[in-house]
This record gives C-alpha cells, sequence and structure tokens, in this order.
C-alpha cells in the first residue's frame, strides 16, 4: 500500500482471494478505509522469497560497524572543536 | 472443532526451544514450528474471536435503517463495516493456524461453533446501541488490548489495527451516550433501561474468574492469554463505571464499590450458568440471529460460486 505518490509501498496485511482482482478489491475494503492510500500492490503469499529465522544471524555485523554512520564523526568533529577551543581561550588569557 | 486439547507427544527439544523463545517476549509467525496443543489453543482463540466480529454485526445492523439522524446512520454503517472486517482479518489469521475458513464459516452458521455472550442478545432500542457502543465494545477493547502482547505474531498485528478502529467505536459510542444522557428524561430513562439490560451480559463478558489450573498457567506462559479474567473484569470496571456515574445515572448492581484497601471493585456475583447456557447458543436472540446468518450465507452462495468459477476459468485460459 502507498499512502502518497513516490513514497514507498508498505505492507498492510493479507487478504483471502480466488485471484489478483479480487484480492486487489479485498485489500481496498480492509487496508484504505481509513488510511491514505494512492496505490495499492497484491501478490501471492507462495511467490514472496524469504530468508528464514535464525538466518536472522547472519545480518548481525561481526565487527564494530560505527565507521559507516555519520553520527560518529559528528561526534569526533565536536570533541575536536571543543579542545580547540578551549586552548585558544587558555592563550588569550 | 473438537472441544479438548489434542494430546501429541512433542519433541522435547524443539518443545523447549519454543517455551523459551515465548519466555523471553518473542512472537511466533505463520508457519513456524509450534505444539500442537499450542496451535490447538491459539486457533480456538481467534476462530471464537472471528465468529464474534461477524454476529456482532448483527444487533447494531438493525438499527442502521432505523438510526435517527443522516449522521448516525453514516457512522453506524461504517463501524459495522469495520467489525465485518474484523471478522475477514481473524479469520485470515485463523487459517494460518490450518483450518479453511469455509470450514469455520459452515460450522458457524450450522451453529456449532461458540461466539461471544453479549452477541446473543437484543437491541431493542435506539440507547442499546450507544450501550453497544461504549461498554461492549470498551470490554472487547480490554481483552484485545491485553492480547496485543500474545505470542502469536500474526494475531497481534491484527490486533493493532483492530484496537485502533474499535477506538472510534467507542468514540462514536461516547458521542451517542452524552445526546442521550444529556437529553431529555425519555432519553435519559431509555439509557438507564438499556444499561440495566446489559448489565449483566457485559459482567459475564470477561468470563467467570479463572481456576488455578495448570492449563491456565500454561496459557499464560505461552502468552495466548495475556491477563487473567478478573484482571480483565477490573480493569474494564476502573475505566468505565467512572463513566455511568459521572453522567449521574445508576449502576445496575447495588452492591457494587470500589475497595480502597484492596484496589478492587467488589459486585455481585452474575448467574454463570446464564452465561453457559449462552455460550451454548441459548441466549434470547441465538436461534434469530444465526437463522439471519445462515439465510444471507445460502442467498449470497452464488457470489463465492461466481468467484471460484471465475477463477477456474482464468485457469483454463478461458477468460483473459
Ligand atoms: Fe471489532
Ligand atoms: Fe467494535
Amino acid at each position: 500500500m502507498q499512502g502518497r505518490h513516490r513514497d514507498a509501498h508498505v505492507h498492510a496485511g493479507d487478504v483471502h482471494a480466488p485471484d489478483a482482482e479480487m484480492a486487489l478489491v479485498l485489500a481496498k475494503e480492509n487496508y484504505t478505509r481509513r488510511d491514505p492510500c494512492v496505490n495499492l500492490w497484491v501478490v501471492r503469499a507462495d511467490q514472496i522469497h524469504a530468508t528464514t529465522r535464525p538466518a536472522a544471524e547472519m545480518f548481525v555485523p561481526a565487527t564494530d560497524k560505527s565507521y559507516r554512520f555519520g553520527g560518529s564523526y559528528r561526534q569526533q568533529r565536536r570533541v575536536l572543536q571543543s579542545s580547540y577551543k578551549a586552548s585558544y581561550r587558555d592563550e588569550d588569557q | 472443532m473438537p472441544e479438548t486439547t489434542p494430546v501429541v507427544a512433542e519433541d522435547p527439544e524443539a518443545l523447549a526451544d519454543f517455551t523459551a523463545r515465548v519466555r523471553a517476549g518473542e512472537q511466533i509467525e505463520a508457519g513456524e514450528w509450534m505444539p500442537e496443543e499450542y496451535r490447538f489453543e491459539a486457533l480456538r482463540l481467534i476462530n471464537m474471536h472471528a465468529n464474534s466480529e461477524i454476529m456482532g454485526a448483527l444487533p447494531e445492523r438493525e438499527w442502521i435503517p432505523r438510526a435517527p439522524s443522516l449522521a448516525r446512520k453514516m457512522a453506524l454503517t461504517a463501524k459495522v463495516q469495520d467489525e465485518v472486517g474484523h471478522g475477514m482479518l481473524l479469520y485470515r489469521v485463523a487459517e494460518t493456524l490450518g483450518r479453511s475458513r469455509d470450514e469455520m464459516i459452515a460450522e458457524l452458521v450450522a451453529g456449532r461453533a461458540r461466539f461471544h455472550n453479549v452477541f446473543h442478545y437484543p437491541a431493542e432500542t435506539w440507547a442499546d446501541v450507544a450501550i453497544i457502543q461504549v461498554f461492549v465494545d470498551g470490554a472487547a477493547m480490554q481483552t484485545q488490548g491485553a492480547l496485543r502482547s500474545c505470542s502469536y505474531a500474526p494475531y497481534s498485528r491484527v490486533l493493532k489495527r483492530i484496537c485502533y478502529e474499535e477506538d472510534f467505536h467507542i468514540q462514536l459510542g461516547l458521542d451517542v451516550w452524552r445526546a442521550l444522557a444529556e437529553g431529555t428524561p425519555r432519553q435519559r430513562a431509555m439509557l438507564q433501561d438499556a444499561l440495566c439490560r446489559w448489565w449483566t451480559p457485559i459482567m459475564h463478558f470477561f468470563g467467570m474468574p479463572d481456576r488455578v489450573s495448570p492449563h491456565t498457567e500454561k496459557m499464560l506462559a505461552w502468552r495466548i492469554k495475556v491477563k487473567s479474567n478478573e484482571e480483565l473484569r477490573q480493569q474494564f470496571l476502573r475505566k468505565f463505571v467512572p463513566i455511568i456515574l459521572e453522567y449521574g445515572l445508576d449502576v445496575p448492581d447495588p452492591n457494587l464499590r470500589w475497595v480502597e484497601d484492596e484496589q478492587r471493585y467488589v459486585y455481585t456475583e452474575p448467574d454463570w450458568e446464564e452465561l453457559r447456557r449462552v455460550g451454548r447458543n441459548g441466549g434470547p436472540k441465538s436461534a434469530e440471529r444465526l437463522a439471519l446468518r445462515q439465510r444471507f450465507h445460502a442467498q449470497h452462495a452464488w457470489v463465492r460460486e461466481a468467484m471460484s468459477r471465475w477463477r477456474a476459468a482464468r485457469a483454463d485460459g478461458a477468460v483473459a
């Protein structure tokens, strides 16, 4: 289900229907009574390929991945700037 | 559906892993391994909930043509549509536990399945609609709200959507309630009368206080049950008794009072025999509502048939 044009589709739920056309009708009736929606997709459940539950482990990073996040660099900059300003003020006196 | 729990020797390792996961607060997804007893109990609960949603649409449906204004008619229609929608979502969840929807519906219309006690009673006046929307939906909200943290993930997801919509039902009901409670003496009397007639069924709604039994313990440990019947009844009373008092109406139980020391309400023990009778489809409106459901089920057979024929024809390539 897509709430606004150009948003990503988000999974809303499932329906019991004999074919795609009917599934779209039922999905509309069941999931868009209140939530905004501009577009619906339906797909047969047996056409979804998924990883298994135990496979969740494979997404856990093996090493520290802080270098992948902007936040860690922002933090470093804060530390650097604050020490720089402190020494600058020291010299001033 | 058989009434007794299946006795199956489970793989002890799988069972231990399952129990540990549930205990750690994890949820079980559709299609994952689960003990047969868990499947049975979860299915029984969800199937009964689904039945109750679609049977629960019937008492209020009677009032759609007689709603006192167009705005009320539209809101009530939306509410009834929500309930049928809840039924559809819940039958889908029940299907993931291994029963077909056809089978469940056939059992329901044949009068061999159970649905909540409150939907076996008549909705005599417009004030009954207010009582149903505030107190019956309010009672259901306590149970369903608690079950959002149950261990079966598909049920829990669907309950989040259901509770979100139930909130609208209660707010709508409070608006109808307020209009009547602040209305003419006749309107107030009508509301009080409806409240009196509904009090016992609503007290029954949560069921008898749970016996301390290994079965209850297991249901709680597996989180197919999250709070005890009595806990939910108390939670309901704490939220809804003040609404009655705020509008100067009488609580239909003269013995009901708040006990500060115990932080709970005491009340007159309702007649549990009546609940048992009603639960076996022996309530004042059970037969009539089941007959109605049956009639429409038969009347709409052609829709189901057309849909399956359409599918068959497409499979043959006859229809593009
Ligand atoms: Fe509902
Ligand atoms: Fe409701």
